[in-house]
C-alpha cells in the first residue's frame, strides 16, 4: 500500500468514526459533548481526505512543499497567542491562556466580535477555570469554547439556503434557522 | 428526546432582563446556568444574542475595557421594549395552558 492508498483508508476510517459520532449527537440530542467531538472527528476527516486527494495528483516534491508550508501555518497559528513580548501592560492577561485556542480564535473571528469573544474567554478563564481546574482541563475548555464558535461561524458562512448547513444546524444547533419565528 | 421545552431565546432573553443593563458573556452564562442548572456553551450564546439583537429584543452597547479582560470591551445587553412585551407574551402564553387551579393534595387533574 502507497502513501496515497494508506491516506485514503485513514480518511475513509476518519469519515466513517465522523458518522458515527454523528449519529450519536442526534441520537443523545446534547449539545456540548458529542458536537465537540463530532467536530474534531470531522475537521480531521475533511482535512486528510483533502490531503490524500491532493497527494495523490501531485508529485512528491509538491506534496513535501505543501507539507512545510502546512507546518509553518500550524507554528503560526501556536505561536500567535504566546507571543507575550508583544503584548502591552493591558494585554497582560493574555500571556496566561492557552496559545493555540487563542491563535485559532483570532483566525475565525474578526474586530468586534473577536475582541469581546476573547475579553469574556479570557476572563472566565483566568478568574473560574484556571484556578479551580488541572491545565489540561483549563486549556480543553478553551480550545473547546473556540473550537464550538469556529463551527458556528462555519455554519452561518455556509448560508440560509445551503443543505450543508441545514446538515450543521440539524446537529450543532438548536434547529432552528437565523430569524425563524417561533413555532406555532 | 428533547427534554428541554424552553428555548435558548428565552432563557437568555429571560437572563438578559434579569441582569438588568449589566449583562454580558461570562455573567449571562452563569446567570443561565444559576436558573436552568446547565452551562450554555459562547458559541450558542453570542448565536442567540446576535439573533435576539438583530431582532430588535435586546440591544448591546460596548463597554470600557478592563485588564482582567486583556483590554477588551465587554458588550453589555439590555431588553428593550419590544423584548419586554415578547417576553410577556411568552409566559402569558405558557401560563395559558396552566391549569387554573390545582386540587388539594395534589389530586388528579381533569
Amino acid at each position: 500500500m502507497n502513501p496515497q492508498q494508506k491516506m485514503l483508508v485513514l480518511a475513509l476510517a476518519m469519515s466513517g468514526l465522523f458518522g458515527v459520532l454523528f449519529v450519536l449527537a442526534g441520537v443523545f440530542d446534547a449539545f456540548e459533548l458529542p458536537a465537540i467531538v463530532g467536530t474534531i472527528s470531522s475537521f480531521t476527516a475533511f482535512s486528510v481526505a483533502v490531503v490524500a486527494i491532493y497527494c495523490g495528483h501531485r508529485s512528491s516534491d509538491e506534496v513535501d512543499s505543501m507539507v512545510i508550508k502546512m507546518r509553518d501555518a500550524l507554528m503560526g497559528i501556536l505561536r500567535l497567542g504566546s507571543a507575550t513580548s508583544l503584548l502591552d501592560d493591558s494585554e497582560a492577561a493574555l500571556s496566561n491562556t492557552p496559545s493555540m485556542g487563542l491563535g485559532l480564535l483570532r483566525l475565525v473571528t474578526r474586530g468586534d466580535v473577536r475582541k469581546k469573544l476573547e475579553g469574556d474567554l479570557v476572563e472566565e478563564y483566568n478568574e473560574d477555570i484556571a484556578p479551580e481546574h488541572s491545565k489540561l482541563y483549563a486549556q480543553c475548555w478553551f480550545l473547546m469554547h473556540v473550537l464550538l464558535i469556529a463551527v458556528k461561524r462555519f455554519a452561518k458562512a455556509l448560508g440560509e439556503t445551503s443543505g450543508l448547513a441545514a446538515l450543521f444546524r440539524a446537529s450543532f444547533g438548536n434547529g432552528k434557522r437565523n430569524g425563524d419565528e417561533p413555532d406555532d | 428526546m428533547k427534554s428541554n421545552l424552553i428555548s435558548r431565546d428565552m432563557e437568555v432573553l429571560g437572563a438578559v432582563r434579569r441582569l438588568r443593563g449589566t449583562g454580558y458573556g461570562v455573567n449571562l452564562r452563569k446567570e443561565i446556568a444559576k436558573v436552568t442548572g446547565r452551562m450554555m456553551s459562547y458559541a450558542t450564546l453570542y448565536d442567540v444574542l446576535e439573533r435576539l439583537e438583530k431582532d430588535g429584543l435586546i440591544v448591546g452597547r460596548m463597554a470600557e475595557p478592563t485588564p482582567a479582560r486583556a483590554g477588551r470591551p465587554k458588550q453589555l445587553f439590555t431588553v428593550t421594549g419590544v423584548g419586554e412585551k415578547a417576553y410577556s407574551t411568552a409566559l402569558a402564553t405558557m401560563q395559558s395552558f396552566a391549569p387554573q387551579a390545582i386540587p388539594a393534595g395534589g389530586g388528579k387533574l381533569a
